[in-house]
């Protein structure tokens, strides 16, 4: 059983630590010291002669020439069996604990091995009885191997990963998952996060926000105003100092694709690759809508086209203040929308010019527009809440100054008249806004053949603004009372106050219009 | 037959308020038959955005003056005409009057805690809505890329940076700098960043995105996260080394230390320089701390409004404009029946609305106010204003063009960027340096 060869020379030189190495191996074989003894069976099942080149076995089918051994639990989970006899420090290899005993200066002695014999491969069982590798035509060639697995399979997980409570048995697993654990992840656009690929995959195709996102991908690029415009898109123009118009981009979602100016942009895009799907997802959502309303407002709303507006925009070079139209016949009109209907309405113009309308028509507003103000930029109509408060404050300013009574309903026709006469500018003189309020007024008045006489009368212009709203407006409505306005259906009772307005000769009237609403 | 009491003084700056002769005005109403059971079916929108402010300020009136009568039947009306999925008014206009309702419902403490016992705290609806915040509006990332740009402008040269963040909840605003210091002429620095928040969950998410993206650029970088609160943020968990150069950014933070009980008091309006500073204490005490970290930097982000006034109807007055704003950006963005946009009107706006009208003293946590005041407040806590680089001004500038937020602004003020909605000041954005 002697497997050294006959080599005299080499058996004596090597006999020392050779032999002593052939011993272990033959106890291990033979009589496996603190291991069970029984497992101890031939592997040759099937003869294969070893060939020069040696060829990658299955992983758990053995080279049929190895050896078979079978290890304990006990010292599969054994992570020291070399212990310093000085210390008492473990070491999992008897060379390792030889270094650590020349520390001590004991005598060591450091295992070598021959190279000139043919080592018997061993390969390893696991002793739980029901695994796979419980067999020994599955046995695992590795002793590192089978003890990991032995942990894995049966032994107890010890470790934990932080982030997604995964356990593990074997600490470089362990570490190995949390190097990788939660950084490779894919997020929907509908903002729900996935480790897995094929859930990723699985969950997109029913996500909801990309079906509703894909419709009006479709939808605009059905529309043939817009899809000239989203050819253009891709050439974000930054680099152009003087005026946006320029630049043939889209708003909103369309944007962050193919930047030119690279500091710049780059700064801008870092925005839009940072967050750049929920970005799409919400501006394609908001404003393609926005732009597909316009330009089915291009179409359907607006049909009316007067030519006069088509001079502005045949040359491209427009002023970043956009003129706006004032049209008297269609107040419906937006600023840009009117200019944009103008366009649509006579074939399908430049895509910079589109491009420019659809950007004026997707931002301002779609409402009903009697603020086209020439004067100032700020195309604020009516219905935005901001235009209403400055109406309400131009009214209570103007009330102080004014000498009509200022009608807030004016109903249908406020939007004409302002139309007509310079709607609300921030900086109005008050002459101007009594002299719209009066036309708001008479044009009311005129519908229902009343005849209100401005009560010009003790209206002192801006001591009444100065003191007395507030007291007025702590008691109430008690200075409209006074004034003869009154609107007493929320049951306040009079306290009097000197008023500077003199009654108005329409009080009852007024009263009796605002019965119902007490 | 009411009794009328006066509100605590400050009104006479008020009075010059148009508004408020507006809510006096009597509001003819046109034609029709009058019908006792819908007599607003036909108002026009103008006209009923007209009465909705009316009614706003009239029953604003009632509730300061503490006639709940006349109060509850001004409510009555402004639910009839407001409401949340309507056009704009009629959006702000419902929030408006919820808040004024939390208000009269205050005076019985035990009423309003018990109508509000079952709400819960949903972290990741706050966290969704603030995301939202940051999509719908440009104001974010405006401040992102000037905060950006003033931190990588005075790092020049620094090779330990070290960035807190005081609410940490936006990674891209870090993904953004992570990038641009790397592609920064002589390579990235080693960079630290620290983030506040009071949920965990948030900075771990933060952890997470930025970790990956340095990784991915190979820039030596570090997350510390600090759970806590901002009141009661101990500077020594920022762990602040000696020999890294500091930046800090807050953003919409600083306002809540203003909240105290003792009413500060703060004549309202048109920032005068010499207007005295209202309430000391939180504030102040925050900021030293702060200087005494040594910044190199620290971008401040902040309403700029006043919404502090020690009147409520003071606070109405200017919240109704500032809403009003931006409850129009959002019309002109986004579609009405977005139930995204929705959310962000009603938990983000709303809630603040409901916030500054509705309580006081401690519990009012949204104290915004002018540009200026909170200049003077930095600057007597021993911080000296950096003015905001011409190209910083220009890549927010670009930024409002190239995303299309037509009708916003960005005025430069002594230095400090104001975003204005349709020349309405709504947030600023300052830097500063620790001076010595």
């Amino acid at each position: 059983m002697q497997m050294i060869p006959e080599d005299p020379f080499s058996v004596s030189s090597s006999m020392g630590g050779f032999v002593h190495q052939e011993q272990h191996i033959h106890h291990l074989q033979q009589h496996i010291p603190d291991l069970n003894p029984n497992y101890n069976p031939n592997p040759n099942a099937k003869p294969n002669p070893s060939s020069v080149k040696k060829k990658r076995n299955q992983p758990g089918t053995p080279d049929p020439d190895a050896d078979v051994i079978a290890l304990s639990p006990t010292t599969l989970m054994a992570t020291n069996r070399f212990v310093c006899e000085i210390c008492n420090k473990g070491f999992q290899r008897d060379q390792n604990l030889q270094l650590h005993r020349r520390g001590h200066n004991l005598p060591w002695k450091l295992k070598q091995r021959s190279n000139k014999e043919v080592i018997k491969k061993k390969v390893y069982i696991c002793p739980i009885k029901t695994c796979v590798h419980h067999d020994s035509s599955r046995a695992l060639g590795d002793l590192t191997g089978i003890k990991k697995h032995y942990s894995r399979k049966h032994g107890e997980k010890k470790y934990k990963c932080e982030k997604c409570s995964k356990k593990y048995a074997v600490q470089s697993d362990w570490k190995a998952h949390a190097k990788t654990c939660g950084t490779r992840e894919y997020k929907c656009d509908c903002g729900t996060l996935f480790s897995r690929k094929d859930s990723f995959i699985t969950h997109r195709a029913f996500c909801d926000a990309l079906t509703e996102e894909g419709a009006r991908m479709s939808s605009l690029s059905n529309n043939p105003a817009i899809s000239t415009t989203t050819m253009m898109t891709t050439s974000l123009n930054f680099a152009n100092d003087s005026h946006v118009m320029n630049n043939p981009n889209l708003p909103h979602g369309f944007v962050h694709r193919g930047v030119h100016h690279p500091d710049i942009n780059a700064a801008i895009s870092q925005f839009g690759l940072g967050f750049g799907h929920e970005l799409s997802a919400m501006h394609t959502q908001g404003s393609s809508q926005m732009v597909q309303m316009a330009s089915t407002g291009n179409h359907h709303l607006f049909p009316l086209s007067s030519s006069s507006f088509l001079s502005d925009f045949s040359d491209h070079h427009y002023n970043q203040q956009f003129e706006i139209p004032t049209t008297s016949t269609n107040p419906n009109l937006t600023l840009s929308a009117s200019s944009t209907s103008q366009q649509t309405s006579a074939s399908l113009p430049s895509p910079h010019q589109q491009h420019q309308t659809l950007k004026d028509s997707s931002f301002s507003p779609l409402f009903s527009s009697s603020s086209a103000d020439n004067k100032q930029n700020k195309p604020l109509s009516p219905m935005s809440a901001t235009a209403l408060l400055q109406k309400a404050a131009q009214m209570g300013s103007t009330r102080s100054n004014s000498t009509t009574a200022p009608s807030l309903f004016a109903g249908p026709t406020m939007t004409s008249s302002s139309s007509a006469a310079s709607p609300p500018p921030r900086s109005s003189s008050p002459m101007m806004i009594q002299q719209q309020l009066n036309n708001n007024f008479n044009t009311n008045v005129s519908r229902e053949n009343h005849n209100f006489a401005p009560p010009t009368s003790g209206v002192t212009t801006s001591s009444v603004g100065n003191d007395n709203p507030f007291q007025s407006n702590r008691s109430g409505l008690n200075p409209a009372q006074q004034m003869g306005l009154t609107r007493d259906f929320l049951g306040v009772s009079n306290e009097n106050h000197a008023r500077q307005m003199g009654s108005r000769p329409f009080f009852p009237q007024e009263l009796a219009r605002f019965a119902p609403l007490g | 037959m009411v009794t009328m009491f006066q509100e605590d003084n400050g009104t006479s700056s008020v009075a010059s308020s148009p508004l408020q002769v507006f809510s006096t005005m009597s509001l003819t109403r046109p034609t029709l038959i009058p019908s006792p059971s819908s007599p607003f079916k036909d108002l026009k929108p103008e006209e009923r955005g007209l009465y909705l402010i009316h009614l706003l300020l009239t029953c604003a009136n009632h509730v300061a003056s503490g006639s709940l009568q006349n109060a509850n039947a001004a409510l009555e009306q402004l639910c009839l005409l407001s409401s949340p999925d309507g056009d704009t008014m009629q959006r702000v206009a419902a929030y408006f009057t919820e808040a004024l309702a939390n208000r009269i419902l205050k005076s019985w403490p035990g009423l309003y805690k018990a109508l509000n016992a079952t709400q819960t705290n949903n972290v990741s609806e706050e966290v969704h809505v603030r995301r939202l915040f940051f999509d719908m509006f440009p104001i974010l990332k405006v401040s992102y890329l000037l905060t950006n740009r003033a931190i990588l402008e005075s790092m020049e040269g620094e090779k330990m940076v070290h960035v807190i963040d005081l609410h940490a909840s936006e990674p891209a605003q870090w993904l953004a700098l992570i990038q641009a210091f790397n592609s920064r002429p002589e390579g990235p620095p080693h960079l630290r960043i620290t983030g506040v928040h009071h949920h965990k969950e948030v900075l771990d998410q933060m952890a997470h995105t930025l970790i990956e993206e340095a990784e991915k650029l190979d820039i030596p970088f570090q997350f510390n996260p600090v759970v806590s609160g901002l009141e009661c943020l101990n500077v020594e968990q920022l762990r602040v080394k000696t020999g890294e150069a500091l930046a800090v950014s807050s953003v919409l933070q600083l306002h809540n230390f203003l909240a105290t009980d003792n009413s500060g008091h703060s004549p309202s309006g048109d920032s005068a320089s010499s207007l005295p500073l209202s309430n000391s204490g939180k504030i102040d005490r925050f900021l030293n701390a702060i200087w005494g970290l040594s910044p190199k930097i620290m971008v401040v982000t902040e309403q700029d409004s006043d919404h502090n006034g020690s009147t409520v109807m003071e606070r109405l007055l200017e919240s109704l404009y500032t809403y009003a704003a931006l409850f129009d950006c959002l019309e002109t963005k986004v579609p009405r029946t977005s139930q995204d946009r929705m959310k962000v009107e009603k938990m983000l706006f709303g809630e603040e609305i409901k916030n500054i009208i509705a309580c006081e003293g401690c519990e009012r946590r949204e104290r915004h106010e002018k540009l200026e005041k909170w200049s003077q407040r930095i600057d007597l806590a021993g911080f000296g204003n950096v003015p905001l680089s011409y190209y910083g001004m220009l890549q927010g500038r670009r930024l409002l063009q190239g995303y299309g937020f037509d009708g916003y602004r960005i005025k430069e003020e002594s230095g400090c960027a104001v975003i204005c909605w349709q020349d309405r000041p709504l947030y600023s954005v300052s830097a500063w340096r620790c001076r010595k």
